[in-house]
């Protein structure tokens, strides 16, 4: 039996004591480092995870884990998790570099969940920066929420500072004619008069915003409600007439118009998409012509 | 060691950072390629397409000129989200007995109207409109 006693003890020493002894387990500082592989490597969801793991287990650097994350998020698209860590990140620092980035981030993240005053909110609490980078970015975002909230005067003048601070004269000339081609779209197509059109005849408010098929449809439909109409009151009395065929000829009338308004500020908005891509291809360009003037 | 080893770390995040920033300032710019596009109408087609037989057809083909050419000029009259007719080509899709699915679209037609109950039903928060989707 003692030996028995013996021989277990033996065992449970070796199979507990030397492991705890000599083993090497992960820390907070590999932790962080394996992240930021992981990371550099475009793995955001795991990196995500174990930057939460460091944070949790008292990493000491919050504010920069914390924009670690946010920014995380923010490549996977959770943008809703990605603007509570950049808050994090902005109340836990001292540094007014990491604050800058943080109110950036989260800006970044409400323009795309569009909500442009928000993101301007946010903005707004930037505006005397003296890095040249930082105030390109600043007025890129402010340029978009601007622009976002149909504020085209003042997204013009944002992206001109911007395309200034990249100090590239051509980009400017390029940005206002976009801005021209937008404000020439609006009087173009204007939802308003569309909408008067189609009321007065049905059908021209489509042909005004460029759709014929539309047009063709909506005037066939209401010419034979009015063929209906008409063709009931031959056949028995008006008021019979109006009281069956009145309500479709009232809702398909009000139907088109507004469909004609619909389409107009489609269209509007398509040209408005157009001048939008156009003036972030110019404003990459130059961003990457000063990228590698710089280096 | 430790205390090196957590520094070099931080100027690791640090410099990370500030390198990024300096390469190309306007990061993520192809995420905005999509922010102000405008909304795309819905494809009605999908509904056609699970067809099985002739009457699944028919319905089909007449749901789709509905939709194409009558609907479209319609004013936005429903109260439920699916409309009417979604409605009624997915119980015509999903439901086998036809008795049941006139049944079911002629008790949809009843309830369509601006009388109808909010406390009856949950309410889509895009469309402010009663959702109303058939059982399975």
């Amino acid at each position: 039996m003692n030996w028995l006693i013996k021989h277990v003890l033996i065992f449970l020493l070796i199979t507990n004591f030397f492991p705890v002894k000599y083993s090497y387990g992960q820390n907070l500082n590999e932790l962080v480092l394996f992240s930021n592989v992981q990371y550099e490597h475009g793995n955001f969801e795991l990196a995500a995870n174990e930057y939460n793991r460091a944070l949790f287990f008292g990493y000491k650097f919050e504010d920069r884990l914390s924009l670690k994350i946010a920014n995380c998020y923010f490549n996977l698209n959770k943008l809703e998790l990605s603007e509570q860590f950049y808050d994090r990140a902005y109340f836990s620092t001292n540094s007014d570099s990491i604050k800058t980035e943080a109110v950036l981030g989260k800006s970044f993240s409400l323009i795309l969940g569009k909500k442009f005053i928000l993101a301007l909110t946010e903005l707004m609490n930037l505006d005397t920066l003296s890095i040249n980078n930082q105030f390109i970015k600043l007025n890129f975002l402010k340029g978009i929420a601007y622009f976002g909230l149909h504020q085209d005067k003042f997204a013009e003048a944002c992206f001109f500072r911007c395309v200034k601070g990249f100090t590239d004269r051509e980009g400017k000339v390029e940005i206002g004619e976009d801005f021209v081609r937008i404000r020439k779209a609006e009087r173009r197509f204007n939802p308003a008069i569309a909408w008067r059109l189609s009321l007065i005849l049905p059908g021209s408010g489509q042909v005004y915003s460029g759709n014929y098929m539309e047009a063709a449809n909506s005037s066939l439909l209401m010419a034979g409600f009015a063929y209906l109409t008409v063709n009931i009151a031959i056949e028995y009395t008006f008021v019979e007439a109006l009281v069956v065929a009145s309500s479709f000829f009232q809702r398909y009338f009000v139907g088109g118009a507004n469909m004609a308004e619909k389409l107009t500020l489609e269209r509007q908005n398509k040209e408005r998409n157009n001048s939008f891509l156009s003036i972030m291809k110019i404003l990459e360009a130059a961003d990457t012509k000063n990228s590698s003037n710089s280096n | 060691m430790k205390v090196f080893l957590t520094l070099l770390i931080a100027l690791f995040l640090f410099i990370g950072e500030a390198l990024n920033s300096q390469a190309q300032i306007l990061v993520n710019i192809h995420r905005l390629d999509t922010l102000f596009e405008p909304e795309k109408r819905p494809d009605y087609r999908a509904f056609a397409r699970g067809s099985k037989n002739e009457i699944e057809s028919t319905f089909s083909t007449m749901f789709l000129f509905y939709k194409k050419f009558i609907s479209s000029q319609d004013i936005d009259a429903c109260v439920f989200e699916p409309s009417c007719s979604v409605y009624a080509i997915e119980c015509i899709h999903h439901e086998k007995n036809k008795m049941v699915v006139f049944m079911k679209i002629s008790d949809r037609l009843m309830r369509c109207h601006g009388l109808a109950s909010p406390k009856s039903y949950k309410i889509d928060k895009k469309t402010g409109k009663y959702l109303d989707a058939i059982e399975d």
